[in-house]
């Protein structure tokens, strides 16, 4: 028994020991090294926010491949980039620009600093839009619902709507318009619409953002009952309004996309699709770094592992 | 001598992975509770099992009457509560039960304007504002608006450099996992129903009835085959059966609760065949002989004698078997599916206190807080059961069989 006690504890603390290992912190120093090689963080494979970037960048097949990414780079959390990239003055990260604080420096993309004002006015490339699209009219499981997605679309455009996505992180479109003052536009906001079930779907990095829609939205328009079920931008447009699946148990009132329309998708009249805010994604350096720009190319050049120091880019 | 010097070192080797394997699995076991318990204990508490998991949410604005209170709180705040005396409401930052930032209501002054607000909702009633919401955001005329991601600071700052408010919007905390509870219950009731009466009555065949022939044995080796099944080929067999059977015959649309007990009682068939069985094995055939000679029928001595002895045992097969639908995820992700649900139905969509779990770790980002949380009840309730089963069983030996375990 006492030996395998002993045996026990020393395991434990061999492993308690290795887990502490890993723990190495960088000391800041005034002065910049350039011949030190680029530490890369990123965000995993199922953040929207990676995509967007990867995307934003022209290196889309990083999206979802860990394998094409430089070696030895570090996966870490939106919170985890923010404070590794603090204390680290060799890495370079990226996150959404509504987490962007002063601990660290955001970079500008081809010249343009990472603005709203320059994401609404569209000068900031790093970005990506948010896209809704509806079904047609007449063809929801009740005028009710019609009314009420209607409702929600025009809410969408109103500053509490906008609001709303702005408190998820995401840029709203500008607006002046109150849904105080459209709500008498909406009549079945007025009813008691707790038995009325509305379908939302569609990109899954809008998922937060759109519940969210929803959550605020449900109070204003007599609690009708908001389902989520958010699977991928190209399901906006086929469980909306695709004859083949719209109409079977996975069809969708309302559907969100991460990005702009295309092909077919554009053949649904543009009433019933639309933007409702921009997600802007920031590359960030540490604040001694001495890198205020960078392009697509030099992006995908870092995170490909062609530029392996600093020197490299700042030269 | 050398060859003793010899054996002892073999022998010391052989004790010595003894001793590491088990120390490993020793080892593992405590990592993993130490894992869940110091991910999961800060969330452990009685909100998040009697809470819902969506928020309700509300909109409001102040009643024409309502006037700035201008109130000084003789109360004593804690560091990161603030307080607004104009409005008189303290608030304070605080990570909700899913991981979000929100603002918690500390406190709200009875006379405040913001303790009695008009719904702008479709209810009537006035709602009074207390420390069960988080608030979203304050909107106001011509200023901007006050949001929930600035923090609570900067909700009081804007509070404070405004005499009136346009609307305020707030909702109850959500994030529980009452309805996962909930369904966990039903799913283990439903399936009891159906697996039960079945695989006692296989149990029973197969110990009293069946001739000792090659079918006994082939079907005997097909159900201990359906043991070592995973149990996601059945959750595919659940998906392609149970979903479509269901769907027709009640209002479901498409997985569900209904669907989902068939699944794990498709499942735990073989377990509770087994485990029935072995009970029903261990009744020493004095029992039946004694029967028999009375003048009772097979039918008589099998359910009147054999089956009743066997009660502990077919209990043991029961909490096995509850162990493992509380335990089940695979399967019912097909079978039931993966959408949270609050208002429980049986054929509706929801999830089990384990797919639950699967559920908050495909969320971005994944929330390995409240999933080791409701790991720890899992484990609580998985440990519960086994004490039961061991405390069940060497009663049971004891008592029938002079047995002391």
């Amino acid at each position: 028994m006492k030996k395998i006690l002993s045996m026990i504890i020393m395991l434990f603390i061999g492993v308690s020991l290795v887990a502490c290992a890993d723990k190495t912190t960088t000391v800041s120093t005034s002065s910049f090294d350039e011949t030190k090689s680029i530490n890369v963080y990123t965000r995993d494979t199922t953040s929207g926010t990676r995509t967007g970037f990867m995307e934003g960048i022209g290196f889309a097949e990083a999206a979802t491949s860990d394998s094409v990414l430089v070696d030895g780079f570090l996966i870490k959390d939106n919170t985890g980039i923010l404070t590794t990239i603090a204390i680290d003055e060799y890495g370079i990260g990226y996150v959404s620009l509504s987490s962007v604080n002063s601990s660290i420096k955001g970079l500008q993309f081809n010249g343009i600093a990472p603005t709203e004002a320059n994401v609404i006015n569209d000068t900031y490339a790093l970005k990506r839009p948010f896209m809704w699209m509806t079904r047609a009219e007449g063809d929801y499981p009740s005028q009710t619902v019609e009314d009420i997605v209607k409702a929600f679309v025009a809410f969408l455009g109103t500053t509490d709507g906008g609001d709303i996505i702005n408190n998820q992180g995401a840029i709203a479109l500008p607006s002046t318009t109150t849904w105080d003052s459209i709500k008498s536009n909406h009549n079945v906001c007025i009813q008691d619409n707790s038995s009325v079930t509305v379908r939302f779907g569609g990109s899954d990095s809008i998922q937060k953002v759109a519940q969210a829609l929803t959550a605020a939205f449900m109070p204003k328009c007599g609690n009708f009952v908001a389902e989520h079920d958010h699977t991928g931008s190209s399901d906006a447009y086929k469980r909306t309004n695709d004859p083949a699946i719209k109409d079977t148990s996975v069809g969708k009132d309302v559907g969100f996309a991460s990005r702009n329309f295309r092909g077919s998708e554009l053949d649904v009249p543009a009433v019933r699709r639309g933007q409702l805010a921009w997600d802007a994604i920031v590359a960030i350096v540490n604040l001694n770094n001495p890198l205020v720009n960078v392009t697509a190319e030099d992006l995908k050049k870092m995170y490909n592992g062609t530029y392996k120091t600093w020197s490299e880019i700042l030269g | 001598m050398s060859k003793n010097k010899r054996r002892k070192t073999y022998d010391t080797l052989l004790n010595g992975i003894t001793y590491f394997a088990s120390s490993i699995s020793f080892i593992t076991l405590l990592a993993i509770l130490i894992f869940i318990f110091g991910k999961g204990y800060k969330l452990l508490n009685i909100d998040l099992i009697a809470e819902n998991f969506e928020s309700q949410g509300y909109v409001a604005d102040l009643y024409d009457y309502a006037r700035l209170c201008n109130c000084e709180s003789d109360i004593a705040f804690d560091e990161g509560v603030y307080y607004s005396s104009k409005w008189g409401i303290a608030l304070a930052d605080q990570i909700d039960l899913l991981g979000k930032n929100v603002i918690q209501i500390i406190y709200v002054n009875p006379k405040s304007p913001l303790f009695e607000i008009r719904d702008k909702g479709i209810g009537n009633e006035p709602i009074e504002l207390r420390d069960e919401y988080h608030i979203i955001r304050i909107a106001f005329d011509n200023y901007p608006t006050a949001l929930s991601r600035y923090g609570a600071e900067n909700m009081i700052n804007y509070l404070n450099a405004n005499d009136e408010l346009r609307e305020i919007e707030f909702q109850t905390k959500g994030g529980g996992i009452k309805g996962s509870i909930i369904t966990t219950l039903y799913l283990i009731a439903l399936t009891l129903i159906i697996a039960l009466p079945i695989g006692i009555g296989a149990a029973i065949y197969l110990n009293e009835y069946a001739p000792n022939n090659k079918f006994t044995k082939f079907l005997r080796s097909l159900i201990e085959t359906l043991t070592g099944v995973p149990s996601i080929i059945y959750g595919l067999m659940g998906l392609a059966i149970f979903v479509p059977i269901t769907t027709k015959l009640t209002n479901a649309t498409g997985g569900n609760i209904i669907s989902g007990a068939m699944t794990l009682a498709v499942i735990l068939l073989p377990v509770i065949i087994r485990t029935t069985e072995e009970s029903l094995k261990v009744i020493p055939d004095d029992y039946r002989q004694a029967s028999l000679a009375l003048g009772a029928s097979k039918t008589q001595t099998t359910f009147k004698v054999v089956l009743p002895s066997s009660v502990p045992g077919i209990l043991t097969a029961t909490l096995l078997a509850i162990g493992r639908i509380i335990g089940e995820s695979a399967a019912l992700v097909f079978a039931i599916g993966t959408s949270i649900k609050d208002q429980v139905s049986l054929t509706g969509k929801s999830t089990s206190l384990a797919v639950h779990i699967w559920a908050m770790m495909t969320d971005e980002p994944a929330n390995i807080e409240l999933s080791a949380t409701i790991a720890i009840i899992i484990v609580l309730i998985v440990v519960i059961l086994n004490i039961l089963i061991k405390l069940i069983s060497s009663r049971y030996l004891k008592r029938k069989l002079g047995i002391s375990i």
